[in-house]
């Protein structure tokens, strides 16, 4: 499901990487929804989790120095909406431990999303399932 | 800077009055204060697609999420200990 005008979105880190990576076969896959977001049709979020994960991957999967590695960051946050988890966050959490069997780190992020009312959550993973509050959008589908 | 246009506009009375009010206390002309509100409220332009392929980082793939941390919470907390 393509996410619709004014739909708040969640932008996961496998996203992320291939709107940054110049040489992503997926980045130009990509680039459609971030111009969405940069025209203000869409909401971009980012959550704290994902800026830990893509920090993570840039160093030590990509070896990019730090120094540049912050100001990607930083130019991120000033351009999206960074969202963090809460007391709610971690409810939910609780919640999906007892019924999901995805990797707690997954369920981690669903829960913040969905704790932040998040309609979509835009992602790559093949084995996010759907949930009834936040949908999964995959642009390389 | 952008040329200046004379137009003219249409408003209740009482905004009006408002705003002549807010013009004369901020020592400003009706035309300034009206361009002083309009302009808080023009959106800021967006610099998300200038990170656009910021980095060349090659064909790749990224690690999924479970090798992203498992491989690091192994390093750090070892089976045994």
């Amino acid at each position: 499901m393509i996410p619709t005008s004014g739909a708040k979105c969640l932008l996961d880190t496998n996203i992320l990487v291939a709107y940054l990576n110049a040489q992503s076969q997926k980045h130009s896959l990509v680039r459609p929804l971030f111009e969405r977001i940069s025209d203000g049709e869409l909401s971009g979020f980012i959550s704290s989790q994902n800026i830990l994960e893509l920090s993570s991957v840039l160093q030590n999967t990509y070896h990019v120095d730090g120094t540049s590695i912050s100001v990607g960051i930083e130019k991120l946050i000033s351009e999206l909406t960074v969202i963090y988890p809460n007391q709610e966050t971690i409810n939910i959490f609780s919640k999906y431990l007892k019924s999901s069997k995805l990797h707690v780190m997954d369920l981690f992020l669903m829960a913040t999303a969905q704790a932040h009312t998040m309609d979509f959550l835009v992602s790559e993973d093949k084995h996010f399932s759907a949930s009834k509050e936040v949908k999964i959008y995959n642009p390389f589908r | 800077m952008n040329a200046l246009v004379r137009t003219t506009i249409t408003m209740p009375q009482d905004l009006y009055e408002t705003l002549r009010l807010e013009a004369f206390q901020q020592r400003t002309s009706f035309s300034g204060i009206v361009q002083k509100k309009l302009g808080g409220t023009r959106p800021k332009a967006s610099k998300l697609m200038d990170l656009a392929g910021k980095y060349n980082l090659g064909g790749k793939n990224p690690p999924s999420r479970e090798e992203l941390y498992d491989s690091y919470l192994r390093r750090k907390v070892p089976v045994g200990h």
